[in-house]
């Protein structure tokens, strides 16, 4: 059962490592964005929004395997004095294969910390999915629009989540080394219902803007 | 029965002689002329003419070829001359000439009276003539094919290769002017246009007026022209839809752009729809700020695919290949011409009556 996921990691490592006259594209993106984070835990609807920043870098070879690393962060006010305002860290890996031009499958593993004063609360999920991406207007633009299945989700200081989705739609302009995007990301978790506070919900969405180049 | 048999032997006889006597007829024609030529040389000159008059008389039994009367002749004449009646012996000669303009007397052989009575004979008898074309093959840059042609005094000559059936086109003139005796006159191959004779028959039509006693007398000798040279190349075709790639884009991928673009804002408002949590609500505005996006992106794909269908990478690609086509039916016209200036004219005499008076 352990040996699947290592055949494949190593087939995946060998490929990425395999040498000579292979093309190279590596992208460097600015983010920022909105991020607005709603969770039920029995207490009523509590969002918080605020603006994030990040930085992403992306590395292809040969249109055939991609590696995508993120780091956000920012600070998501309350949306209530009588709530705590929560600063938020990010930290993600993407790796996807590329079988067709136009579509793309990925895992994913995140990290992802909310300093909820006086608490810290860390997620980490792990999970796979694929993305369409289709060209138009001579390739200077491209529709994204993926779903990831997170079947791993474990949150400190809450019951694990039984299931979590992620999408992600947007379009990703390049003109040149230039390449910009935009996309609406949405998240969400279901957790295991509870007896005295009933089913905890929590999602977090958000709208963000990426501005950078590629080589 | 015994006297049908005699009869039917008797005409199997007949019949078997008559078969044979073509045959011997020539052969003794033939004795008959080299006795009376022996007879001549032996200095036996009055049997010689005996034999000889023999030999071209009409009710002779035999056969008598051309060349064989010819030669009859011309000893007639030459040993007439010997016994003093020179007018007979201009006479035959003359026969002999008419026959065959290229007779001739050796010194060795012939005395000078005896030529002389051949030169008044050519001077009292005007005839053309050409020899039959040898075959041969001539590179008609640096070589040229030689006729031999003659008269038999003074005489105006024009002399020219016509291609049959051509109404004048492929002709060339070889000689126009004064000639007498025997002359080569030679041809590159190129007609009075400049271009190479193409394959097919000619003529060499030689046509002389006596500068003495302005009579016309022509000779035509026919010959066929063939060409020799390397196999031409053919040039490339001409490139047809197949094999171009199409210059504009078609209609429906102004419609596809728009789809993919607004397909983006479906995309958004779908996943707003399905995924978020209804009791949770929120992020509307960011899946509306993406599907206006989207659509808007669609929208402006659609018009510029509107206005600029044009595909100027498989524009400049399909003027690569024309050119690329366009430059290597150049080298095979080159390689071509080179071909054919090294074309090589093959001369043979034509089948049938290669000689015409």
């Amino acid at each position: 059962m352990r040996r699947a996921p290592l055949a494949g990691a190593l087939a995946l490592g060998l490929a990425w490592a395999a040498p000579a006259r292979a093309q190279w594209r590596v992208e460097g993106a600015a983010l920022v964005g909105r991020a607005e984070h709603r969770v039920d835990a029995g207490y009523g609807v509590a969002s918080s929004v605020g603006t994030t920043l990040g930085l992403r870098a992306t590395v292809r070879r040969d249109e055939l395997i991609e590696a995508e690393l993120k780091a956000l962060g920012g600070r998501l006010a309350a949306d209530s004095v009588a709530r705590d305002d929560r600063t938020m860290g990010e930290l993600g890996l993407r790796v996807s294969v590329l079988p067709l031009p136009w579509l793309a499958v990925h895992g994913v593993a995140e990290v992802r910390a909310y300093d909820l004063v006086p608490a810290l609360q860390r997620w980490t999920t792990l999970g796979a999915g694929a993305e369409l991406r289709l060209a138009f207007a001579d390739g200077a633009l491209r529709s994204v629009v993926g779903v990831t299945l997170l079947p791993h989700v474990a949150a400190s200081g809450v019951a694990a989540p039984d299931m979590g989705v992620a999408s992600a739609v947007g379009l990703r302009m390049t003109r040149g080394r230039l390449v910009a995007g935009l996309s609406y990301d949405v998240e969400r978790y279901a957790f295991a219902a509870d007896p005295r506070l009933g089913r905890r919900r929590e999602q977090i969405s958000g709208l963000s803007l990426s501005l950078g180049g590629a080589w | 029965m015994r006297r049908r048999a005699l009869c039917g032997l008797a005409l199997l006889a007949a019949a078997a002689l008559g078969a044979a006597r073509p045959a011997a007829a020539q052969a003794n024609t033939a004795e008959m002329l080299a006795s009376a030529v022996q007879l001549y040389e032996d200095l036996q000159v009055e049997r010689a003419v005996a034999l000889l008059r023999q030999v071209i008389s009409p009710s002779s039994p035999y056969e008598v070829s051309r060349e064989q009367r010819v030669r009859a002749y011309t000893y007639l004449g030459a040993a007439l001359a010997v016994l003093g009646q020179r007018d007979s012996a201009v006479v035959y000669l003359r026969a002999a000439i008419e026959r065959d303009p290229f007779v001739d007397m050796d010194a060795e052989s012939f005395s000078p009276a005896e030529r002389a009575a051949l030169a008044e004979a050519r001077a009292r008898t005007f005839a053309v003539a050409v020899r039959p074309v040898a075959a041969d093959t001539v590179d008609p840059r640096t070589e040229r094919l030689a006729f031999s042609l003659f008269t038999t005094h003074e005489a105006a000559v024009r002399a020219e290769v016509r291609a049959a059936g051509a109404g004048g086109a492929g002709s060339a003139v070889l000689l126009d002017g004064a000639n007498a005796g025997l002359r080569e006159v030679a041809w590159s191959g190129v007609t009075a246009d400049g271009r190479l004779a193409p394959p097919g028959r000619y003529a060499l039509v030689v046509t002389g007026r006596s500068d003495h006693t302005g009579l016309v007398d022509s000779v035509r000798v026919w010959f066929d022209v063939a060409h020799d040279r390397p196999a031409l190349e053919d040039t490339l075709p001409s490139l047809g839809p197949a094999d171009l790639l199409p210059e504009r884009h078609p209609t429906s991928v102004a419609t596809r752009d728009f789809l993919r673009g607004t397909g983006v804002a479906a995309a958004a408002l779908l996943a707003h729809t399905l995924l978020r949590d209804r009791a949770l609500g929120g992020g509307g505005r960011y899946a509306g700020t993406v599907a206006l996006v989207g659509t808007a992106a669609g929208a402006w794909a659609f018009v510029s695919r509107q206005h600029r269908r044009d595909i100027p990478a498989n524009v400049a690609e399909n003027r690569r290949r024309l050119a690329d086509r366009d430059r290597r039916n150049a080298e095979v016209a080159r390689r071509n011409a080179e071909r054919l200036a090294q074309t090589r004219l093959v001369v043979t005499p034509a089948a049938g009556a290669a000689v015409d008076r």
